[in-house]
């Protein structure tokens, strides 16, 4: 009897979250719509690659990894003469690699740091590199000096944006869900007409997130199919890890929608709070290009949005991004136990009597 | 003795500064209509999302079936049918999705179809909620307070913001209800609805009962037949010559501006004296009524307020 009143809960949630035109909108059609417009972008500017690139290198290297590297390739003696090549256009970018302390320097202009093309360059060396050295530093001359960690098989940029959009499509589904639900359905007085039913509150928080969940892992689909026909996308996925990923993504995510609901208390708040945090992500969390797009002034802000370690966790899921299985099981588990205490706590504040 | 299915006890509720129910005790027996009438604020949805389970008390027991609830658990919801004072559905559902989802939510339920007709809500079955009128909305909301087949229905102010025609559709479906012996509290402002349905009747007032009984009971003991109502267009001054008839016949008159107001239980003398007066004053009198008392006089008579302003 009471799986028949879940299922009843369930239903009605479901239909209800796929006819919700805000939900569709903020969980499949913008991320559907921001893949189409980032994949075209970057997918030609990728295979447009007429120009011809020469890389600088100081050091050792296999004649194996030279033969892989796509680009003309000239050796220098050190650091100045790489900087100088490179004041002069010889070369685009350098590449300077440490043996000792295994380290690996990118040397490049400074107006070439939010060039498309040299952070492709550069994320394709990485990549290559990445096979023989660990712990690769970047350098920019002049600029700065960030450590950026690189991934096992990034080829296409497109695996990066489309394991983006996912995650900010758990993350946008888990916010608002939520706070339609224990905000907006709180307040119009909608769940007090089921709290008058037999109802249990846990019953009734469970089958919302279920059907959201649900909801989110349809979205996820279709975002991932799409990426199969429309860019030829070939996924390497550990599905069982983004299984995993979805769960605790999703759930943390609502935490967070239920954690802003809380703060601000009137539901429109909260939403437009969650709103303005899905389109600070959106730029932030280098879902959509690399976050060395961005100044560094406020490159530091990603480290604060969720959404980044969401990607990264889909990321690893996908193979494209490098990270410790431990650390992979930690972010989950911090994502699921943040969320899951939150749903907890929403339905005893939110669905008590008052 | 009929059996008593709702018995509440000192029940009180607090908000802040405002007792919203202040110290209320009644009972409701089996099949009956009880009516709790009362103005704005009177504390009566209060009372009634208690009964529900919706609102805690702060102090008082409630006894349903005889049994005394501390809570009100589920064995208790899945016997009551509530009608909130503004009910909200998901508003891209179906009238008829809508219906199927409550019935799936108790263990009994009533054929959906069934209660679509019961309703009058059958054309409007595959209507997204949100293209409802408010008379459909109401009457859909109904239905999902019977949908469970309860025991006992709670009706929140069931014809508020309905224009006359719909207000005696859904009195009539109540009537319907009861004959079908079903229990029932509502609460109402219109002093009509309580008269039309109610057994008996609970006069609210700033979270107090203040009055009790059949309507016809409420009104006897006014101990007044009838009520004259009437202006009086000239300056004259009415007041010392009531004065006057207080004395010989039985009667009660109060004024607002130059409206007089005159209760009695002597209707044809107080009659001849007004007229009688009117001529050797030379007042000229207009818009004369004259009625039976209701529950409206019964309130005003103990609040010194009309229920509504
Ligand atoms: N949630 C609440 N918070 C504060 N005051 C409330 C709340 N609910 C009701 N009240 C106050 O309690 C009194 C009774 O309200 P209510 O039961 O809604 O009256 P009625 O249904 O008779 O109009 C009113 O003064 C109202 O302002
Ligand atoms: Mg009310």
């Amino acid at each position: 009897m009471k799986n028949r009143r879940m299922f009843s809960l369930i239903s009605i949630f479901t239909k209800d979250t796929f006819r919700n035109w805000m939900e569709v909108f903020f969980t499949l059609l913008l991320p559907v719509l921001l893949l189409l417009l980032f994949g075209t972008i970057f997918g030609t500017e990728a295979s447009s690659g007429t120009k011809e690139y020469k890389i600088g290198i100081v050091g050792d290297v296999d004649e194996t990894i030279i033969n892989s590297i796509p680009y003309k390739v000239v050796f220098f003696e050190d650091k100045n003469s790489i900087t100088m090549a490179l004041n002069e256009n010889i070369i685009n970018i350098g590449l300077l690699l440490n043996h000792e302390n295994n380290e690996l320097t990118f040397i490049q202009k400074e107006p070439d740091m939010n060039d498309e093309s040299i952070i492709f360059i550069k994320l394709e060396l990485q990549n290559i590199l990445k096979k023989h050295y660990a712990g690769i530093k970047e350098d920019f001359i002049n600029v700065e000096f960030i450590e950026t960690s690189i991934g096992e098989n990034q080829e296409n940029p497109l695996d990066f944006i489309i394991t983006g959009v996912i995650g900010l499509s758990l993350l946008s589904g888990g916010m608002f869900s939520m706070i339609n639900v224990f905000g907006r359905y709180k307040k119009n007085g909608l769940i007090k007409r089921f709290l008058a039913s037999p109802i249990k509150p846990f019953e009734f928080t469970l089958s919302a997130s279920v059907s959201k969940l649900f909801f989110n892992f349809i979205s996820m689909f279709i975002i991932i199919i799409l990426g199969k026909y429309l860019f030829s996308l070939n996924y390497n996925f550990n599905w069982l890890s983004l299984f995993c990923v979805f769960i605790s993504s999703s759930i943390g995510m609502m935490g967070l929608g239920l954690l802003l609901l809380l703060i601000f208390k009137d539901p429109a708040i909260a939403s437009e709070a969650a709103t303005i945090l899905y389109v600070a992500m959106t730029f932030f969390s280098g879902v959509y290009f690399p976050i060395e797009f961005l100044p560094k002034a406020i490159r530091w802000i990603s480290n604060f949005l969720p959404v980044k370690y969401v990607a990264d966790l889909i990321r690893f899921s996908g193979n494209i991004k490098q990270m410790t299985l431990n650390n992979f099981l930690v972010i989950n588990l911090i994502l699921f136990v943040i969320g899951f205490f939150l749903i907890f706590v929403s339905s005893k504040v939110f669905l008590k009597e008052e | 003795m009929e059996e008593v299915v709702v018995k509440v006890n000192n029940l009180k509720k607090q908000y802040k500064d405002v007792k919203a129910v202040d110290d209320v005790s009644f009972y409701v027996k089996k099949k009956e209509i009880v009516a709790i009438l009362g103005p704005n604020g009177a504390g009566k949805t209060t009372t009634l999302e208690i009964l529900e389970g919706l609102r805690k008390r702060d102090e008082g027991e409630i006894y349903y079936f005889g049994e005394k609830a501390d809570q009100i658990d589920s064995n208790i919801k899945e016997k009551i049918g509530v009608q909130l004072q503004s009910t909200v559905f998901f508003q891209n559902l179906t009238v008829i999705e809508t219906l199927r989802a409550f019935a799936g939510l108790y263990q009994k339920s009533l054929e959906v179809e069934k209660v679509l007709t019961d309703f009058n809500l059958e054309e409007k079955k595959r209507s997204r909620i949100s293209k409802l009128s408010g008379g459909q909305l109401q009457r859909l909301a109904l239905a999902t307070a019977v949908i469970n087949d309860p025991e006992i229905l709670f009706l929140d102010e069931p014809t508020t913001g309905l224009d006359p025609q719909a207000r005696r559709n859904t009195w009539q479906i109540i009537s319907n209800l009861r004959n079908s012996g079903k229990t029932i509290i509502l609460t109402t402002h219109y002093m009509e609805e309580a008269e039309f349905l109610a057994d008996r009747v609970y006069i609210f007032d700033q979270g107090k009962i203040i009055a009790e009984g059949s309507v016809s009971e409420l009104i006897n003991s006014l101990g007044m037949n009838s009520i004259i109502s009437f202006k009086i267009n000239s300056n004259g001054n009415f007041d010392d010559i009531s004065e006057k008839l207080f004395d010989e016949i039985d009667l009660k008159v109060s004024k607002n501006e130059n409206f007089y107001r005159i209760e009695t239980v002597d209707l044809e003398n107080a009659l001849l004296k007004i007229f009688e007066e009117a001529r050797t004053k030379k007042f000229d009198i207009s818009d004369m009524i004259i009625r039976k008392p209701n529950l409206e006089d019964v309130f005003l008579k103990l609040t010194g307020k009309r229920l509504r302003d």
